[in-house]
């Protein structure tokens, strides 16, 4: 790989930009405010005020960070990672700015006291992490039981789905207090872990500059000051587990309703486009059909559909952020949902459209050209109106559903809401409330508009009733 | 009037091609009625539908007016379409427009007057239908009757040259016929040249000017309706008689 140089970028466009997953407290999470805070968020300002930048804040998934910084779209990562083998071929790290170790959670009764009691356990791990790797790889482990989110894990140990799980010292922590009756953590550091700011492999200048921020905060006691800062106000925050979950979830709504608004602009702004784009590509369709023109972009509507329909949403969400929209130099995460799920959607109603068009009866055509219309007549002022009639009850159900499929656009780091139930529950390591939150919400959407749907049907075969 | 020349229909069935309609030569003159009868899946409906385009000849003919009407070069179908009505046996009325909107959807779309007198022209065609309290009405709450009355009266707001009615009481209650007979009756004293496909045997005889009596995607027989009803010369018209 050739040298690369971010510093002149970076000095040029006058900001850096930092990526990160802000699920890891206290090192990054969303606050109540929806903004990213943390102690990785502290140091990296730090490097954005040493260059003399604006410093750029983004957060995706945990998978996605190493490709974004690869792609170019950060200029570096910071997200409690750890140096290891496999990233060291395309990544350069930073001088470790804390260390830590991985602890064994068990149940207040169990009688696992070291590592060497963990062989043949059910062990739950959070997937990527240390953790993870090290109950992989030890001899006489079982395969581990391996978890978006600790929070989860540590619901399954307690509900005895898992004998012990596997975490940084922080984190068990976080997920004991509040629960001490429950559960413990044991005595044995089973790794050494450093924190380390990860850059694309060969940015040496860049690297360097990061060092020296780094050495400087831990000279000056800077360093021990903003870890000092969080880590207290954690311990402060669980005094009383009860009020605090409550002040949490008041204090969170805020993001459950930029979740949801972000969920219903998605949905609302892809259903635009996918009826847009379907009811095109189903009279293309319809119009070779009828009378044998158009037959090349009929062709390209069925290979249309087909593709869409056979692949998994996900992977085209995938593949329009990360190889398409960057490829224009654009990294929108709202456009790439609205695009993908535009472009999804409008597969689904292209044959909502057509077989809402087909389903009318031929003698409605036929009676349509005996009077000398031209197709596009008859199209207009017969066919049409009555396929709307087919059409619109199925398009809210497709409304329905591509309200619900949108929830994985949280795997780009976008917030709607089921992004905004997982943040939450990253914060509170409760895995049950805010999930339930979630799911009320997007139920009494549903209910919503299918109740409009059975309104809807009355009103429009209302000349039907003979 | 109208015309064609060795006229051949196929369709694929299957994907077997089933000759349909097999050569057939022959003229219809102005203020012709012409019924056109035979055994079911003898071709009447698809030659019917031949001579208005809606089914493509495969080889031969249509001339309307001597205009060749089967190539698509130098003629332009929907133009010619408006001087030829068409009365289907299911009526066929746009589900979505009321009565009167039925009737002036194609002369106003297509601009053949302005829309005041359309509108004028498809009331008093509804009052000559005995329908003048239904124009706002929708089809689905018409009986079969009234909607075949409908149906004629948008066929004839075209002011077309032919009507072509493909067994317009087939799909009628014995109680409703008469009133559509009636009504298509009123049209032949008026001098409309036709083309009907029926059963209704005494009705043919009555109002025809000419029988063609169909078998096989041929003209077997044509002839004035006395001596097809009174003294058939195929043996396949007698066979066909025969069952009545
Ligand atoms: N669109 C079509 N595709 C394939 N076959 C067809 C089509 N239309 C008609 N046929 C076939 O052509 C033959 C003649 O049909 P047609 O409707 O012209 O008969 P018909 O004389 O009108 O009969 P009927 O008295 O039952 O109405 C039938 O065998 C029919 O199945
Ligand atoms: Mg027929």
């Amino acid at each position: 790989m050739c040298a690369v140089d971010s510093i002149e970028k970076i000095k040029s466009t006058g900001q850096v930009k930092m990526i990160t997953n802000a699920e890891f407290p206290p090192f990054e999470f969303i606050d109540d405010k929806g903004d990213i805070k943390g102690i990785d968020i502290d140091i990296s300002q730090k490097i954005a005020e040493e260059i003399g930048v604006k410093l750029n804040i983004e957060s995706v998934s945990f998978d996605a960070i190493l490709l974004e910084l690869e792609s170019g779209s950060a200029d570096f990562a910071a997200a409690a990672m750890t140096s290891s083998e496999e990233r060291s071929q395309n990544f350069s790290f930073s001088d470790p700015y804390f260390t830590t170790t991985q602890r064994i959670l068990v149940k207040k009764e169990s009688k696992i006291k070291s590592s060497s009691d963990l062989v043949g356990k059910k062990i739950g791990v959070a997937i990527g992490t240390v953790g993870d790797s090290y109950c992989s790889s030890k001899e006489g482990f079982l395969e581990p039981v391996r978890f978006s989110k600790p929070a989860d894990a540590v619901s399954d140990l307690i509900n005895s789905r898992l004998d012990a799980v596997v975490v940084d010292d922080l984190t068990a922590d976080q997920l004991i207090s509040g629960k001490l009756d429950l559960i413990k953590k044991t005595e044995e550091n089973l790794t050494q872990e450093d924190y380390v700011i990860v850059v694309r492999k060969n940015d040496e200048n860049f690297l360097h500059i990061i060092n020296e921020v780094i050495a400087k905060l831990k000279d000056n006691g800077e360093l021990q000051k903003i870890f000092d800062n969080y880590l207290s106000a954690q311990t402060e925050n669980k005094k009383d587990p009860q009020v605090v979950a409550d002040n949490i979830y008041y204090k969170y709504s805020g993001l459950i309703l930029k979740g949801l608004k972000n969920t219903i602009l998605i949905t609302v702004f892809s259903l635009i486009v996918g009826v847009f784009l379907g009811t095109i590509m189903a009279l293309f369709r319809v119009a070779y059909k009828e009378n044998g023109r158009l037959k090349f972009l009929s062709l390209i509507s069925k290979f249309y559909v087909t593709v869409i329909r056979g692949t998994p949403v996900i992977v085209q969400l995938f593949i329009v952020y990360y190889v398409f929209l960057s490829r224009f130099g654009i990294s929108d995460k709202f456009l790439s949902a609205v695009l993908t799920f535009g472009v999804n959607s409008g597969a689904y109603v292209a044959e909502i459209v057509r077989s809402g068009i087909i389903s009318i009866d031929k003698g409605q055509f036929e009676a349509g050209y005996s009077l000398g219309l031209p197709y596009k007549d008859v199209m207009l002022n017969i066919i049409m109106p009555q396929a709307t009639r087919n059409i619109l009850p199925t398009l809210i159900s497709e409304f329905i559903s591509l309200l619900k499929e949108t929830s994985v656009v949280g795997i780009i780091g976008l917030t709607d809401l089921t992004r905004a139930g997982d943040v939450i529950r990253s914060v509170t390591y409760e895995a049950f409330t805010p999930l339930l939150i979630v799911a009320i919400i997007y139920l009494f959407i549903v209910i919503i508009f299918t109740k409009m749907i059975s309104l809807l049907k009355q009103r429009l075969f209302k000349h039907d009733i003979q | 009037m109208l015309a064609t020349k060795d006229l051949i229909k196929d369709f694929k069935i299957l994907n077997k091609k089933v000759r349909v309609i097999s050569g057939i030569t022959t003229q219809i003159n102005q203020g012709e009625r012409i019924a056109i009868i035979g055994p079911s899946g003898s071709g009447k409906s698809t030659f019917l539908r031949c001579l208005n385009g809606l089914e493509k000849a495969t080889s031969g003919s249509v001339f309307f007016k001597g205009k060749n009407i089967t190539s698509t070069r130098d003629c332009d179908i929907n133009e010619i379409r408006r001087h030829l009505g068409m009365v289907f046996q299911h009526f066929n009325l746009f589900a979505n427009l009321n009565v009167l909107q039925n009737i002036t959807l194609a002369p106003t779309k297509l601009k053949t007057k302005d829309k005041d007198k359309i509108k004028k022209e498809a009331i008093s065609l509804l009052k000559k239908m005995g329908l003048e309290d239904k124009a706002r009405v929708y089809p689905s709450s018409l009986s079969g009757g009234q909607k075949q009355r409908v149906a004629i009266a948008r066929a004839l707001i075209m002011n077309p040259d032919v009507i072509l009615f493909d067994e317009p009481t087939s799909a009628l209650d014995p109680e409703m016929i008469k009133e559509v007979l009636l009504v298509i009756k009123e049209l032949a004293k008026d001098g409309m040249t036709m083309l009907f496909v029926t059963h209704e045997m005494r009705f043919a005889q009555e109002v025809a000017s000419r029988v063609m009596f169909f078998d096989n995607g041929k003209i077997i027989e044509d002839a004035d309706p006395k001596e097809m009803f009174n003294a058939p010369q195929h043996p396949r018209v007698r066979e066909f008689f025969s069952k009545f």
